[in-house]
């Protein structure tokens, strides 16, 4: 088998994959098109430099990241909303049990837990808090939520440790669920406001 | 036995499915008798669902012809 035939094969079951994670860079279809077309190319005349045997999507993860981030970055300014450090480690049932009318919100909270419809009405919510958060962040969760790759290959992708992809992911889930949190409250969904986002480590109503 | 706070520092992992067998375990045992920290773990793991139905915009089929059609190119020019 010829090297170019070898590169199509191995590269063809990832190319949705390859956009899906363009498309967190850019945001539209068109760019992650070229974005994807780009680093396709650059596979392809970096092919010789892959190991046979290792793990080709995050081979081609990496060459997509870095293609973005040496030619697309430039031209795109982001506009991200501002970042708060006390997310970290914030959760949304936590925050609706620690309310401060515990035994009407335990009701609604659970109901709204477990309803079918959450995703009716997070949905889009959801979509927005997660273009908002940095970029570094937004990274993580898509390369293990969306792509289910392991904390070793997301360390590998983004070339920092095992230990940085949990903290982040840990601040990225945080932060989401507090953005959740606000537009829950704000629509009514939950009726009250967590005493003191983000620094609970374990809630009352847990033993 | 793990209290709450073990069950929260692993609660990403866990879903993740990055946590030992051993620690699996000592988390589904503390699950079973903990509803909060299941709700908690059954929570997280809906929203990290969400997130992968809502982020994964499928790929014109026309663009990945063009890709393969400029990858050929490519082949052609070396």
């Amino acid at each position: 088998m010829s090297k170019s035939t070898e590169f199509e094969n191995l590269i063809s079951p990832h190319l949705d994959a390859l956009y899906g994670y363009a498309f967190s860079f850019t945001k539209n279809k068109a760019d992650a098109e070229d974005l994807v077309q780009e680093s396709v190319l650059r596979g392809f005349r970096a092919f010789d430099s892959f190991k046979k045997g290792t793990n080709i999507k995050a081979w081609l993860f990496t060459i997509v990241r870095n293609t973005y981030i040496s030619h697309w970055r430039k031209k795109k300014a982001h506009k991200e909303e501002s970042w708060d450090e006390t997310y970290e480690n914030f959760s949304f049932v936590e925050s609706a049990m620690d309310a401060e009318d515990t035994q009407r919100l335990q009701g609604e909270a659970t109901d709204f837990l477990d309803d079918s419809k959450l995703e009716q009405i997070l949905g889009d919510e959801l979509v927005g808090a997660l273009n908002a958060l940095p970029e570094e962040f937004r990274d993580v969760i898509f390369l293990s939520d969306v792509q289910n790759l392991s904390y070793k290959d997301i360390a590998q992708i983004l070339e920092i440790p095992i230990g940085t992809v949990r903290s982040r992911l840990a601040r990225a889930r945080g932060a989401l669920q507090h953005k959740l949190w606000d537009y829950a409250v704000e629509k009514g969904i939950v009726s009250n406001a967590p005493q003191n986002p983000g620094t609970s480590q374990t809630p009352k109503s847990l033993h | 036995m793990f209290t709450c706070g073990d069950v929260k520092e692993r609660m990403n992992a866990f879903n993740d499915k990055e946590l030992s067998m051993k620690e699996r375990f000592m988390v589904l045992f503390h699950l079973v008798i903990c509803e909060p920290c299941s709700m908690m773990i059954r929570f997280n793991n809906r929203i990290k669902k969400m997130v992968s139905r809502h982020s994964n915009p499928p790929m014109d089929p026309k663009c990945k012809v063009n890709i393969l059609k400029r990858l050929k190119e490519e082949k052609e020019g070396e």
